[in-house]
C-alpha cells in the first residue's frame, strides 16, 4: 500500500485500499446487529446440542463484546445504572432461591437456577453487546438497530399474518416453527381452534406486543423528525404502522390492539403538527383507508377472542377471572413469600399451579408487579418498579445535541420503555426474553451515549476549569 | 488491568469453592416420596337418569381429577391425621410450641407433587431435616388419606342406602295401586283377560257371520224353489175329467158328402174337358173349399163327461206348503243369527278401549315394577358390599427414608450459584465506571475532522481530549501525537 490517499492514486487496482478501522467498524456492526435480531427472532435450533441450549444471541453477544473489547479496549464495557439493576436481580434471585428451599421447604431444582440464567445473562449480554458497537460507532449502531428492528419485526408481522390468512399459510407456519423461537405453541396458535397467530413467538400476547415495539420504532422515527417530516416518511410509517395494527387484529391481543391505536393517533398528530396540508390530507386518506381496509378485512375473520369482551363483559371475561383469581392466590401466600418471593422456578410464569403450596401463585395474575412480588417478594416489586424507573430516567436524560440519530434513539427508546411500562398491570413482559429482549436492545444504545454525554461534560467542566 | 484479571480468577475460583463449603456446612433437608394411586374416575354420568342422584350421592367422594384429589390430600382432615400418626411414632417431629392448626400450615409448605395427565398415580413429597421422619410422614399421609377416603364412601353410601329407599317406597306403593286398578277394570268388563277374550269372540262372531251367510244362501234356495213350485202349482187345473162319451162330426159327415160330390162331378168333367177348362177349374176349387172346411172341423165330438179333484195338484200344493215352512224357517233362523252378528260386533268394537286402559296400566306397571327390580339391587349391593362404595386408593410404592443426598442443600446447584455470582462480580470487575475515557486508546483516523460520516463516531463529536485525561479508570491516557498502537 502506498503511502499516499488512495484517491490521489492513479490505476484501478491502485485505488483499492485496506479499509479503514473505521469502516471495519461500521461493516461489522452493519452486519451484526440485524444478525442478532434474527437469530434472536429465528434461533432455528442453532445451539440446540450446546448445554442447556442457551439462545444463539447470548453466544453472538459474548462474542461481540469481546471482539470490541479487543478492538477498542476497557471503555466498550463503561458500567451503566441499568448493569446495577442486572446485578440486584441476580443477586436478589440467589437469596430467594435460597429462601425458596431453606425458609419454604421447596424443592429447588437445577432446571430452576438454569432457566433464570438462560434470561438474565442473555438479556444483560445483549445490552453489553449493544453498548459495545454503539460506543464503537454510534450513528452507525444507532440507526441500523433502528432499521433492523423495523424491517424485521415488520417482516415477523407479515409472517403473522400470513399464518391466518391466504396460500402461504402453512408454509409460514412450517417456516416459523422450524425456524422460530415459539415452538409447538406456533402450530397451536395457527391452527383453526386456536386462530391466534404468534407468527415467531410462544404466544400470541408476545407477537402483539413485539408487533407493537415495531410500530413503536416506526412512530418514534416519524415523531423524532418533527416538522421535517416528508410526504413519503409519513405514508411509509402509516403503512408500517398499518400492517402491525392488522397483524394485532389478527393475534387478537386487546392491549397490544389498543396501545398500537394510540400510537397510529400520535403519528396523525405529529402530522399535524407539521402544518403540511399536502401531508395531512394524504396521510389523513391513508388513515381513513386502512382503518376502513382493516375493518373490511376484520369482519370475514373469526375475531371471537378479540371481541368476546363487549359480549361478557369484563366481570365475565376468561382471562380477566383467571387474573384475578391468580392475584388472589398470591395474595393467600402474601404472608409467606414477602420477605423475598417464593422462588423464579421453572413453572413460575405457567398455569402449573399444583405441585406444592406455593405452585398456586403460578403466572400471577399476569400482572408485573404481582409476578416480581410472587417470585422476590417486597424486593422484588421495588427492583421491578427501579428498572423501569432507571431505564426511564436513562432515556430522559439522552441530550439530543441536535443530532438526528440520537433525536430517532431517543423518541423510540422513550415510546418502547413507555409500553412496557404501560403493559406492567396487564402482562409480564420485563421477565420473558422474548419482549426483554427489545428493551435491552433499545437501551444498549441508549447507556452508552449517556455514558459520552457525561464524559463530555466532564471534559468540558475540566477544560473550563483549566481555562480559570 | 492485569489486577483486575487476577481478581476475577480469584472470584471464579472462591465463588464456586465459597458455595460447595456453604453447602457441607448449612443445616439439611431431606425429600421422601411416597406414590399413591388415586381415582380419578369421572364422578358421574350427565345424563338424567333416576339414579343419577344416587350415583352422585354414592360417589360424592370419589376423585373428579387429580386436582381434586391434591386438594383432599393437602386438607385439613388428612394431614392433620397424618401429623397425629407421625407424632405417635416420632414425638419431637413436630414443634410442641405449635398447635395444630400451626403444625397443619407447617406440613402443607413441606409437600409437593408429580402429577401426570397419563396416570393416577400421584407422587408425593415430604421435605424435613430427618429423613426418617419425613418418610413416615409421606407414608401417613397416604394411610390418613386412604381412611379419609374410606370415611367419606361410608358415608356417602349410607346416604345413597337412605336415597333409595326413599325411591323404592313410593313406587312400591304405585305398584300396588295399578294393581287395584286393572282388576277392577277386569271385573267391569267380565273379563278376566280381555285379550282372550276378545279373540274368542271375534272368532265366535266370525263362525256367527259365516252361518249366518248359509243360512241366507238357503233361504233363497228354498225362496227360489217355492216360487218354482207355486209357479207350478198356478199351472195346475183344480179339478180333472173322470170319464168321456164321443160321436162322429154331422158336418164332416156332410162336408165329406159333398166332397166326394164334388170329385166324381169332377172326374166327369175331365172326361169331357181338359184340365184348364173353367168349369174343371172352378170343380177343383170347389172341392179345396170343401178340404179346408174339412180340415177345420174334428172327426168327433163329445157326447158326455164326469169331473174329480186333480191328484197332481194335490200333491204340488203339499210341496210348495213345506217350501213356504221351510222358508219361513230360514228367515226366522237368519234373523235371529243376524241379531247376534250384531251384538258380538258389538261387543267387540268395546274390547279395544278396555284393552288399551288395561295396557296401558299393565305397561306402567311393568316400568315401575323394572324400576322398582333396579333399585331394589342397588339397595341390596350397597347393603351386602358393606353400605357403600370401598374407598379406592392405595399407596404404590411406599416412602423410605433417603439415604443419599439431600434435597437441600444441593452442592451442585450451589456450585452453579458461586459460578453464576462469579461471573456477575467478574463482570462488574472488568467494567470501569461510567465515566469511561469514551475516546479510547486512539481516536478513529479514516476521515478528516469534519466530514459528515465520522462525526458520529465515538468522540468525534466531542470537546478536544485533555492530555491528562482517562487512566484512573484503566484506560490509557491518549496522547493525540501518538501513532496508533500496533492493533489498529
Amino acid at each position: 500500500m502506498s503511502a499516499a490517499p488512495a484517491a490521489d492514486r492513479t490505476g484501478f487496482l491502485s485505488k483499492i485500499a485496506f479499509p479503514t478501522r473505521e469502516a471495519i467498524y461500521r461493516y461489522l456492526i452493519i452486519f451484526t446487529i440485524p444478525f442478532m435480531i434474527v437469530i434472536t427472532l429465528f434461533p432455528s435450533h442453532l445451539t440446540s446440542r450446546i448445554p442447556w441450549a442457551p439462545p444463539p444471541a447470548f453466544l453472538l453477544s459474548i462474542g461481540v463484546v469481546y471482539v470490541a473489547y479487543l478492538f477498542a479496549g476497557p471503555r466498550v464495557l463503561g458500567r451503566t445504572a441499568l448493569d446495577w439493576v442486572f446485578l440486584l436481580w441476580f443477586l436478589l434471585s440467589l437469596t430467594s432461591y435460597f429462601s425458596m428451599a431453606y425458609d419454604l421447604n421447596r424443592i429447588i431444582r437445577e432446571n430452576d437456577f438454569i432457566n433464570f440464567s438462560l434470561f438474565l445473562f442473555p438479556a444483560w449480554a445483549v445490552y453489553r453487546a449493544l453498548y459495545a458497537m454503539t460506543i464503537m460507532h454510534p450513528k452507525v449502531a444507532i440507526n441500523t438497530l433502528l432499521v433492523s428492528l423495523g424491517a424485521i419485526l415488520l417482516g415477523t408481522a407479515v409472517l403473522g399474518i400470513l399464518q391466518s390468512q391466504g396460500p402461504l399459510r402453512v408454509w409460514a407456519t412450517e417456516f416459523a416453527y422450524n425456524y422460530g423461537m415459539g415452538s409447538t405453541n406456533i402450530l397451536e396458535g395457527a391452527s383453526d381452534i386456536v386462530d391466534r397467530p404468534t407468527a415467531v413467538f410462544g404466544g400470541p400476547n408476545i407477537f402483539g406486543f413485539v408487533n407493537t415495539i415495531g410500530a413503536a420504532v416506526c412512530c418514534g422515527t416519524a415523531l423524532a423528525m418533527g416538522k421535517r417530516l416528508k410526504e413519503w416518511q409519513a405514508l411509509v410509517s402509516l403503512a408500517a404502522l398499518a400492517v402491525f395494527a392488522y397483524a394485532n387484529v389478527n393475534s387478537q391481543t386487546r392491549s397490544a390492539v389498543f396501545l398500537i391505536s394510540l400510537l397510529g393517533l400520535a403519528v396523525m398528530t405529529l402530522i399535524v403538527r407539521t402544518g403540511k396540508v399536502r401531508v395531512m390530507v394524504i396521510a389523513g386518506l391513508a388513515f381513513v383507508l386502512v382503518v376502513l381496509g382493516m375493518v373490511a378485512t376484520a369482519r370475514t375473520g373469526n375475531y371471537g377472542y378479540l371481541t368476546s369482551i363487549f359480549e361478557t363483559g369484563l366481570a365475565n371475561d376468561e382471562s380477566y377471572r383467571i387474573r384475578a383469581a391468580s392475584a388472589e392466590r398470591v395474595a393467600i401466600l402474601a404472608p409467606d413469600i414477602a420477605k423475598i418471593g417464593a422462588g423464579q422456578d421453572q413453572w413460575a410464569q405457567s398455569l402449573n399451579t399444583n405441585y406444592d403450596y406455593f405452585a398456586q401463585g403460578n403466572n400471577a395474575a399476569d400482572n408485573a408487579f404481582v409476578f416480581a412480588f410472587f417470585v422476590l417478594g417486597v424486593p422484588g416489586v421495588i427492583h421491578m418498579i427501579l428498572l423501569h424507573a432507571v431505564a426511564l430516567w436513562m432515556v430522559l436524560r439522552l441530550k439530543v445535541d441536535e443530532q438526528g440519530f440520537l433525536a430517532r434513539l431517543k423518541y423510540c427508546a422513550v415510546l418502547i420503555i413507555s409500553l412496557f411500562v404501560i403493559v406492567t398491570p396487564v402482562a409480564i413482559r420485563h421477565a420473558k426474553l422474548e419482549t426483554f429482549i427489545f428493551f435491552v436492545m433499545i437501551l444498549g444504545p441508549v447507556g452508552a451515549i449517556l455514558n459520552v454525554q457525561r464524559q463530555m461534560e466532564r471534559r468540558k467542566a475540566l477544560e473550563a476549569a483549566e481555562a480559570a | 488491568m492485569k489486577a483486575k484479571w487476577f481478581w476475577v480468577l480469584l472470584v471464579m475460583v472462591a465463588f464456586p469453592v465459597g458455595a460447595w463449603l456453604a453447602s457441607t456446612t448449612l443445616e439439611k433437608r431431606y425429600t421422601a416420596s411416597m406414590r399413591l394411586l388415586v381415582d380419578t374416575n369421572i364422578r358421574t354420568s350427565d345424563f338424567p337418569t333416576i339414579f343419577s342422584s344416587v350415583d352422585d350421592t354414592m360417589n360424592y367422594g370419589r376423585g373428579r381429577s387429580a386436582q381434586s384429589q391434591l386438594d383432599i390430600l393437602t386438607g385439613s382432615n388428612v394431614l392433620i391425621d397424618a401429623i397425629q400418626r407421625t407424632a405417635r411414632q416420632h414425638p419431637k417431629a413436630f414443634s410442641s410450641t405449635q398447635n395444630l392448626g400451626q403444625q397443619y400450615s407447617d406440613l402443607v409448605k413441606r409437600i409437593s407433587f408429580d402429577t401426570s395427565q397419563f396416570s393416577d398415580v400421584i407422587t408425593l413429597r415430604v421435605t424435613m431435616s430427618d429423613p426418617n421422619i419425613a418418610a413416615d410422614t409421606a407414608n401417613n399421609i397416604g394411610f390418613a388419606y386412604i381412611d379419609f377416603n374410606k370415611k367419606m364412601a361410608e358415608e356417602s353410601g349410607t346416604a345413597a342406602e337412605n336415597q333409595l329407599m326413599a325411591l323404592i317406597d313410593p313406587i312400591k306403593k304405585n305398584l300396588t295401586e295399578l294393581d287395584a286398578k286393572i282388576s277392577k277394570l277386569r271385573s267391569d268388563a267380565g273379563v278376566a283377560d280381555a285379550t282372550a277374550q276378545v279373540s274368542g269372540d271375534v272368532n265366535l262372531a266370525s263362525n256367527l257371520e259365516q252361518g249366518l251367510a248359509s243360512t241366507e244362501a238357503a233361504l233363497a234356495g228354498a225362496k227360489a224353489e217355492l216360487q218354482s213350485a207355486e209357479s207350478a202349482l198356478s199351472k195346475m187345473d183344480k179339478r180333472i175329467t173322470a170319464s168321456q162319451s164321443q160321436v162322429a162330426n154331422p158336418i164332416v159327415q156332410q162336408i165329406d158328402s159333398q166332397l166326394s160330390n164334388a170329385r166324381s162331378d169332377l172326374k166327369a168333367l175331365l172326361d169331357r174337358y181338359l184340365d184348364d177348362a173353367p168349369i174343371v177349374r172352378e170343380a177343383k176349387a170347389r172341392i179345396a173349399q170343401l178340404e179346408a172346411e174339412r180340415a177345420k172341423e174334428v172327426a168327433q165330438i163329445d157326447a158326455g163327461h164326469t169331473s174329480t179333484p186333480n191328484p197332481n195338484r194335490t200333491q204340488q200344493e203339499l210341496i210348495v206348503a213345506g217350501l213356504r215352512a221351510r222358508a219361513n224357517a230360514l228367515e226366522d233362523q237368519v234373523a235371529k243369527l243376524r241379531e247376534e252378528v250384531a251384538n258380538k260386533r258389538q261387543r267387540i268394537e268395546k274390547y279395544p278401549e278396555l284393552d288399551r286402559q288395561i295396557r296401558e296400566l299393565e305397561r306402567d306397571r311393568l316400568q315401575k315394577e323394572a324400576t322398582f327390580q333396579q333399585l331394589q339391587q342397588r339397595l341390596d349391593m350397597i347393603q351386602s358390599t358393606g353400605r357403600g362404595r370401598q374407598a379406592f386408593a392405595r399407596i404404590v410404592s411406599t416412602a423410605i427414608p433417603p439415604t443419599n443426598a439431600p434435597s437441600f442443600p444441593d452442592t451442585r446447584l450451589f456450585i452453579f450459584f458461586g459460578i453464576g455470582l462469579g461471573v456477575v462480580v467478574s463482570a462488574f470487575i472488568l467494567m470501569p465506571k461510567g465515566e469511561v475515557d469514551v475516546y479510547g486508546a486512539e481516536r478513529p483516523k479514516a476521515r478528516p475532522v469534519g466530514s459528515r460520516r465520522g462525526q458520529a463516531v465515538a468522540g468525534r463529536n466531542l470537546p478536544a481530549k485533555p492530555r491528562n485525561g482517562g487512566g484512573e479508570n484503566g484506560d490509557q491516557a491518549t496522547r493525540p501525537e501518538a501513532p496508533p498502537p500496533p492493533n489498529a
